[in-house]
């Protein structure tokens, strides 16, 4: 199941590392991040609950830097 | 230019006035100091913060870590003019980074601003403005002039104009009535007309578009990997010459020479060295290329599904192309009727009731050239006979319409016509009755699309057709292709598209509908006239919303301009690079070169990409 999301960052090799500690968060099985068109595609492992992985992708990115967010 | 943007312009200027104060003005070395450190600080701040946080967390070393270090260390050793400048300098590229980026993203969604914020629903009588997303297939919209169609759908009231150059880039407007299909986005130029749609808003054309063209530069290209990996090496690597460029020569003379003079120098070359580890400008340049072309060729109508398509289209040197509907009109007209039997009135009127039943281009000139009303209760037992024609039982009548093989499979001995076009024989109640002689118009702009394929460099054009070989060979000689192959089924023409593929990269171009299993086989496939199907528009790689040939050669010159600018990019940029770190390890630079040089190339490598945006094909 794959759903895009509204990124925000400010850079590409910025973005590449948030698609990175994306791709940590359990229960995501795999991200791809579109720098110019300011979106991520993530894929959820089947059967989780994807706005709460959503979630915890968004805090987990927040903590990386402030400046970055995932639009849920 | 964002709030925060300006701010950051502001503070840029202001760090770079003080600069230039301490500089030139003569005063007390500690205060010329002092001022130095607050203008870095004014403009490197936020820098700071963030090279330190990220410390904090043992996160690799990014630019920010090493402009930090870069510039820390350089006040260190007393240069503190290098240190400001640099900073100030950097800044002000990644503000002029940003900003490239921003403007980019605005033309696109410019561009992209196709779909309507409303749609008109009749319900019962009265007209409701709603947002287009509520309608349900089946609904009928009423569209103003002025106003863009919401959804596609099919038209059941009125006659108007359509302005399709959002979706198509074409000017001309196209005239449409009762009975033709409309999609969203186009819009209504004279009268109003009613919809009644066959889509839901999310699935109509103007929204697969968006779609497609915000996702075309998820897939990436070889370039954009190759990018990505270059930039995951170039930092460490850079950083561990820097440190060898100072450590090494320090070294060599506490060791050998038993001194230490120049440590300052060397640790100068080793920042200098620092000042140009961050691979912004190609990292940068890359997307953004490839993202300005996506947009532009949306611009003229032609949809490029993702930017590896780009790449691997600007080298693929043989073309292919379907002939009814992609080189030829795919309209074809009755040009005469040569009965042997019964007259030709009633030889016309039994065929089009068969005909009537086809979808096939050449059935639907048979029923318009019959020009009367079709009954098809006297119609019976239709049958679609692949690569022969139909079979049907007319007022009791057994009917067999279609090409030679039809009739040698029935045993039915025909006569041949002697002019060039399509027949179309026919036998009733298994005696021969005559043929009908149709033909296929070219393409205007056909001839002149091979033309400028061979100009930009294709070395082979080559047709496939279903149709006899006299006509193919007719329509090849006219339009001076290299290879031309007749008398195909639809297995066939993918057989040839293998046997092509095992010597080179084929490009197919077709007209989508039936050329689907082509299209899917070749390495990049080009469809045409997604604007009359929407199923064409999920299908190939490559879309041009219009049936015009002539976006043919466009979208190949567009994919060759793209990667000429990024290979251009890429050889600058890192070219620049290396040749500045050759540089700084003999201390033959020095960090205002270093930082100059480095922003100077990334805006150079921007400014090249962003052109890609306003290109004129």
């Amino acid at each position: 199941m794959k759903k895009d999301y509204e990124v925000q960052v400010d850079c590409v090799s910025c973005a590449n590392e948030l698609c990175e500690e994306v791709k940590k968060v359990s229960g995501v099985k795999n991200a791809e991040i579109n720098f110019m068109a300011k979106k991520i595609t993530i894929e959820f492992e089947d059967g989780v609950d994807i706005n709460e992985v959503a979630s915890v992708a968004k805090k987990a990115v927040n903590q990386l830097d402030d400046e970055f967010d995932i639009f849920i | 230019m964002s709030d925060k943007q300006k701010l950051r312009l502001y503070r840029i200027l202001v760090s770079f006035a003080l600069f230039l104060l301490a500089k030139f003005l003569k005063m007390d070395v500690r205060i010329q100091v002092v001022i130095f450190i607050i203008s870095y600080l004014i403009s490197g701040y936020d820098v700071l913060k963030k090279a330190f946080k990220r410390i904090m967390k043992f996160k690799a070393f990014d630019e920010t870590i090493l402009m930090s270090i870069a510039t820390i260390g350089a006040f260190l050793i007393g240069e503190y003019q290098e240190a400001v400048f640099v900073m100030v300098f950097y800044q002000l590229g990644e503000l002029f980074q940003d900003y490239s980026v921003d403007k980019s993203r605005d033309s696109i969604k410019n561009l992209l601003d196709i779909n309507p914020d409303f749609a008109n629903i009749e319900k019962s009588g009265s007209i409701e403005k709603v947002d287009p997303s509520v309608v349900e297939v089946g609904d009928v919209v009423v569209v103003n002039p002025y106003e863009k169609i919401p959804i596609d759908g099919e038209i059941i009231e009125g006659n108007t104009m359509l302005n399709t150059s959002a979706i198509t880039g074409e000017s001309i407007p196209r005239y449409v009535s009762v009975g033709d299909s409309v999609v969203s986005g186009l819009i209504n130029t004279e009268n109003v007309i009613k919809v009644k749609t066959t889509k839901k808003y999310e699935d109509s054309t103007a929204s697969k578009i968006i779609n497609l063209i915000e996702n075309a530069t998820s897939k990436k290209s070889k370039s954009e990997n190759f990018i990505s990996n270059f930039a995951r090496v170039y930092t460490p690597i850079v950083c561990l010459i820097a440190l060898l460029t100072f450590i090494c020569p320090v070294l060599f003379n506490v060791l050998f020479l038993n001194n230490t003079s120049n440590v300052f120098g060397h640790l100068y070359n080793a920042l200098t060295i620092l000042v140009i580890s961050c691979p912004c400008a190609i990292l940068i340049s890359i997307p953004l290329a490839f993202f300005s072309s996506v947009g532009n060729a949306s611009k003229n109508g032609i949809l490029i599904k993702g930017t590896n398509y780009i790449e691997t289209l600007s080298k693929i040197k043989t073309f292919v192309f379907d002939k009814t509907g992609t080189m030829t009109k795919g309209v074809f007209e009755v040009v005469g009727i040569h009965h042997c039997v019964r007259d030709e009135k009633e030889l016309i009127k039994i065929v089009a009731h068969v005909e009537h039943f086809s979808n096939h281009p050449i059935a639907k000139s048979i029923v318009k050239y019959y020009d009367d009303q079709i009954d098809a209760n006297i119609v019976s037992d239709v049958k679609e006979i692949s690569g022969r024609g139909l079979s049907a039982i007319v007022d009791g009548k057994k009917v067999l319409v279609g090409n030679d093989k039809l009739m040698t499979d029935n045993n039915i001995e025909y006569i041949e016509c002697k002019s060039v076009g399509t027949v179309v024989h026919v036998a009733i109640d298994n005696s021969y009755e005559g043929h009908i002689l149709v033909s296929d118009i070219i393409k205007p702009n056909a001839a002149k699309s091979i033309t400028e394929l061979k100009k930009l460099g294709v070395e082979k054009n080559i047709m496939l057709s279903g149709d006899r070989e006299v006509i193919a060979k007719a329509v090849a000689k006219e339009l001076a292709l290299d290879e031309c192959y007749a008398e195909l089924l639809p297995d066939d023409k993918l057989n040839k598209i293998e046997e092509l593929l095992m010597n080179s990269k084929v490009v197919f171009v077709g007209d989508g509908i039936n050329d689907t299993p082509c299209i899917s086989r070749a390495d990049v496939g080009i469809a045409m006239g997604g604007i009359g199907s929407a199923s064409v528009i999920d299908l190939a790689d490559v879309v041009i919303m219009d049936d015009d040939i002539i976006n043919v050669p466009k979208a190949y010159k567009i994919s060759k301009k793209t990667m000429t600018v990024v290979y251009e990019n890429m050889i600058f940029s890192i070219g620049v690079k290396f040749a500045i770190l050759i540089l700084s390890i003999f201390g033959i630079t020095n960090m205002w070169f270093a930082i100059f040089a480095d922003v100077g190339v990334m805006v150079l490598a921007v400014l090249n990409s962003v052109r890609l945006l306003y290109m004129k094909n």
